[in-house]
């Protein structure tokens, strides 16, 4: 259901551009708008999908800061 | 047509509501409970130069924006890296402020709606007024302003009835130290993340911009101030440092009469709107530095694929709640590169490059 | 089945195929013969003349002899559209009794010594010459001669100048325009007593050729904006125009939004009041509606009254429309919030009462608030489109059947009346913003069935946008530029009084001082 709400919101995105602006646009605009927003699409649909916890960077930034300082009581 | 240029007034409740935006939602209450209000004006103290700076980066460069500013001084590849670190900054923050948007509409408006349509809805109204360029969010600030500045009075007004002066006692009973290092987070989390203004460089009208930032900070110090005096005087020490979200807390209780009860509809209504402002600015920065890296002439296309992307990681970036508050004393620390190096660095140089020519053109 | 893709697709390449020669069939008939100029034999030019005019039985022939000079002339007009009285007495006579004696070129002569018609086009082309003529002209061709002459001979009947309908004052001057371009423009022009007026006509439309006339005050427009303006209007390339609102969508800038990006007015009265503020009007003959831009939000809220009232009551009025808006859209959608999901914002004893209607009614409160609405909007469609004397009937049928009774019967509760009631109500405050309101109103509700109080939120968010974005001829319609000067806002939430309203808009005209001489600030 989730998928579903993801991809047709996508969709509608990429439609509303295209008809608005994309259609003006240099064809370098048009491969980094289709690049991000596929890429943005698939993570949720794998996230969702395989219930798959992909590595947030919140972790890795909290990891990297308590090498070097100590913050947490 | 019309260049896409923001008004003083504009820029300066633009600036107001995003300090506004998510630190109202997240409170100003930090581990210093009733001693915040020292905090925050120690932390005002500290993002004075800070924001002068910023202001003074701009006055050099006029009608530039910070990647344009980063190229000149720093050469192309110090441009390069500074782009892509205030890209990844902006992406990260718009995601933040969504993230905390909809675990406070979920759990203060909507308990039983999945986080997903929320989270949605919300970036997809940032995009659009992002997508409509600078001047329209200096016109959606001010739209927005009476109604932000109507419920701040009101709900000061209509709590006047239930505090109780003495909960804004014992002073200082905190360390010191520990108060410096709140209002260090202070000065971190609402004031030094209007770095991200320098972005929209070019939408600032020349000359002014010191005057936007310095005006801005002080209202919302003001803003601040009574926002938190209100909160602590009524909901004392020990129910201030439990609740997730003191103001909502706060909204819950007061009545105005005796008909006018539970208004924390409107408190959030007040909440999202300049939530909104605050994501925008993120998104528009991001698409600049997108546009930049990419050699693009226009960026208001990728402020979708900006969003959505925003979207994305919004979605993977904690596991839940209680996580978000606890990434806050990291962000103390991990957003200072951001907020003070980068621009530090520009400010020398440009500082250093300005006294030189300034010096071979007395000597000539 | 595998054909069936094929089959469509061959379709529509027939149709088009078919539309092809349509066209080429009729630009055969009209442009062969539009193209030909005028010759000089005249029987030629009556062939020409017949065929183009070859099923249309109103146009007359009339052939004569001009005296003294004993050459064969041909007079066509459209019978109807001319002046009987006029061709006789100053085209048929002096043709057939004065002498021509000189020895300037025939049509020289006649057009200044014999014809005693004012206003004389010399035309060579047949296009020409058709346009002439179906707007009650009376074309002359002499023989030998590669020029025809159009005659003015307008005389055609018209409704007398009436109060506007839809725009009634109680108030100011009572007149409205009607359906000729002339009389439209004297209207005008009889309040106007400087030089400063100007207008600009045009033609459009391929089949009818309306008459289009841009008017405005030369020292106040700013001629950017009328350039651009003209541009537009030169590029529309449609059959017809009969009606200003055809124009209306072909000049916007927003293609395809709700709200209006050009004035209209029935009233003469309004019309100099926005020309005397810098803008353009737009008169259409056969329509009695003018179109003025560039149009500013706030003139969604204006009327004419205002300025004919006292100032401290328009002001009042005009905070109330503002405010009749702001209702008309939100009631419905904030109403469906607060009873769905957070209930907790009523005071009690009505939360008990309304909790207690609801337990009878077997609809969700949004499915009854959108088939009431619709109600609502079905029968003020019929209240305008029936024959008055039933509107009596309609309306008592309307308030007691339909409220009265499906409240009775459960069907709905009161409260969803009451507040469908104000919502309709409202709405009329508030003529020209009919289209964006029903459109936010449902968008609104839809929003708020979804997401309650956030779904308000971010729906009346997204409005506040919207609007702010809307922008006329490239001129923005909302200014909140944060300044809280009293000249960039003496006129808009409130209506100061006629000594302080110094300055016109500035983003209309470049001249702004409105009063107390013209120096520059």
């Amino acid at each position: 259901m989730r998928i579903l709400i993801v991809i047709v919101v996508f969709i509608g995105c990429f439609l509303y551009d295209g008809f608005t602006r994309l259609d003006k646009a240099p064809k370098r605009e048009i491969v980094v708008y289709v690049t991000i927003m596929l890429v943005s699409m698939i993570v949720p649909v794998i996230v969702y999908y395989k219930r798959v916890d992909i590595p947030s960077p919140t972790y890795a930034i909290e990891k990297v800061i308590d090498l070097f300082f100590h913050i947490k009581e | 047509m019309q260049r896409d240029s923001v008004t003083i007034n504009q820029g300066i409740f633009m600036m107001l509501l995003f300090h506004f935006g998510s630190s109202v939602i997240l409170g100003i209450n930090t581990v210093v409970l009733q001693d915040s209000w020292i905090a925050i004006l120690i932390a005002t103290i500290m993002a004075l130069p800070v924001l002068l700076m910023y202001g003074q980066i701009l006055s050099r460069f006029p009608g530039k924006d910070l990647f344009e500013i980063a190229e000149i001084t720093l050469g192309k590849k110090g441009g390069l890296l500074v782009t892509l670190a205030i890209t990844w900054y902006a992406l990260h923050l718009a995601s933040l402020v969504l993230r905390n948007f909809s675990d406070f509409v979920q759990i203060a408006l909507l308990p039983e709606t999945p986080q997903l349509p929320i989270q949605i809805l919300m970036i997809l109204s940032s995009v659009y007024l992002a997508r409509s360029g600078a001047r329209a969010i200096g016109k959606w600030a001010v739209s927005i302003i009476i109604y932000i500045f109507i419920v701040v009075v009101f709900t000061f007004a209509a709590a006047l009835r239930l505090i109780r002066l003495d909960d804004i006692l014992p002073f200082m009973q905190h360390p010191p130290l520990q108060i410096l290092r709140a209002s260090a987070q202070i000065a971190v989390f609402p004031y030094a993340e209007s770095v991200l203004f320098l972005c929209l460089g070019s939408a600032f009208p020349k000359g002014n911009v010191r005057r936007i930032y310095l005006t801005a900070l002080m209202l919302s110090a003001v803003i601040f101030l009574l926002t938190f005096f209100r909160n602590i005087t009524l909901l004392g020490a020990k129910m201030f440092e439990i609740s997730y979200f003191p103001s909502y807390v706060t909204a819950r209780i007061i009545q105005f009469g005796d008909f006018i009860t539970r208004i924390e509809g409107s408190i959030s209504l007040n909440f999202l709107m300049a939530g909104i402002v605050k994501m925008s600015v993120c998104m528009t920065a991001a698409a600049k530095g997108i546009s930049r890296l990419c050699n693009l002439p226009d960026y208001k296309t990728l402020v979708m694929p900006a969003g959505m992307f925003a979207f994305t990681i919004c979605i993977i970036l904690f596991d839940n709640t209680m996580d978000m508050f606890y990434f806050l004393d990291y962000y103390t620390i991990y957003a200072l590169p951001f907020q003070v190096i980068i621009p530090l660095f520009i400010f020398f140089v440009a500082e250093v490059e300005a006294r030189r020519t300034r010096k071979s053109l007395q000597r000539e | 089945m595998r054909h069936k893709g094929r089959d469509m697709f061959n379709k529509r390449k027939r149709a088009q195929k078919i539309q092809q020669e349509f066209d080429k069939r009729i630009s055969q008939l009209n442009d062969v013969l539009a193209e030909k100029t005028v010759s000089s034999d005249l029987k030629e030019n009556l062939v020409t003349t017949k065929r183009l005019f070859e099923s249309m039985e109103l146009i007359k022939y009339k052939s004569l002899t001009v005296k003294g000079a004993f050459l064969d002339c041909l007079l066509v007009y459209c019978d109807g559209m001319v002046s009987t009285e006029m061709v006789n007495q100053s085209i048929v006579r002096p043709l057939m009794t004065r002498k021509v004696e000189s020895d300037r070129p025939i049509l020289d002569a006649l057009t200044t010594q014999v014809l005693q018609v004012a206003e004389t086009t010399r035309l060579t082309a047949f296009s020409d010459i058709v346009e002439e003529i179906m707007s009650g002209s009376t074309v002359l061709f002499v023989d030998s001669c590669t020029e025809a002459v159009a005659l003015n001979t307008r005389d055609y009947v018209l409704r007398a100048v009436d109060e506007p309908e839809n725009e009634k004052s109680l108030v100011g001057p009572r007149e409205g325009f009607t359906e000729s371009l002339l009389q439209n423009l004297t209207q005008i022009i009889r309040r106007v007593h400087t030089n400063e007026l100007k207008t600009k006509m045009l033609t459009i439309g391929r089949r009818t050729k309306t008459s289009v006339c841009v008017c405005y005050f030369d020292s106040l427009v700013d001629k950017k904006l009328l350039g651009r303006l003209i541009d537009q209007l030169r590029s529309i390339d449609i059959d017809g125009v009969l009606d200003v609102n055809y124009i209306t969508e072909l000049i916007r800038d927003n293609k395809f939004s709700v709200f209006r990006t050009t004035g209209y007015t029935e009233r003469p009265d309004t019309v100099i009041g926005k020309l005397l503020e810098g803008r353009m009007a737009i008169f259409v003959d056969g329509t009695p509606m003018v179109l003025t831009v560039p149009y500013l939000f706030i003139e969604n809220f204006q009327s004419s009254e205002d300025y004919y009232f006292n100032y401290f009551y328009s002001s009042f009025a005009r905070w109330i429309r503002i405010l009749a808006f702001f209702l008309t859209v939100t009631v419905p959608a904030f109403y469906i919030a607060v009873v769905a999901f957070h209930q907790e914002m009523l005071p009690i004893n009505l939360l008990i009462r309304i909790a207690q209607e609801r337990q009878a009614v077997p609809l969700p409160a949004s499915l009854e608030a959108v088939i009431m609405l619709l109600i609502f909007d079905v029968l003020r469609e019929t209240g305008v489109r029936m024959p008055s004397n039933i509107a009596q009937t309609l309306s008592i049928v309307g308030v007691l059947v339909i409220g009265q009774s499906a409240v009775e019967a459960n069907l709905v509760t009161a409260p969803m009346i009451i507040i469908v009631a104000a919502t309709g109500i409202t709405s009329l405050l508030v003529p020209k913003l009919n289209a964006p309101v029903i459109f936010w109103r449902f968008a609104l509700l839809a929003f708020s069935t979804a997401f309650g109080f956030f779904g308000f939120a971010i729906g009346f968010s997204l409005m506040i946008m919207q609007i702010n974005n809307l922008s006329s001829l490239g001129v923005e319609q909302t200014t909140l530029s944060g300044h809280f000067r009293r000249s960039a806002n003496e006129d808009i939430f409130l209506r100061l009084p006629w000594f302080m309203l110094n300055k016109r808009p500035k983003k209309l005209s470049p001249n702004s001082t409105r009063q107390g001489g013209n120096n520059d600030d």
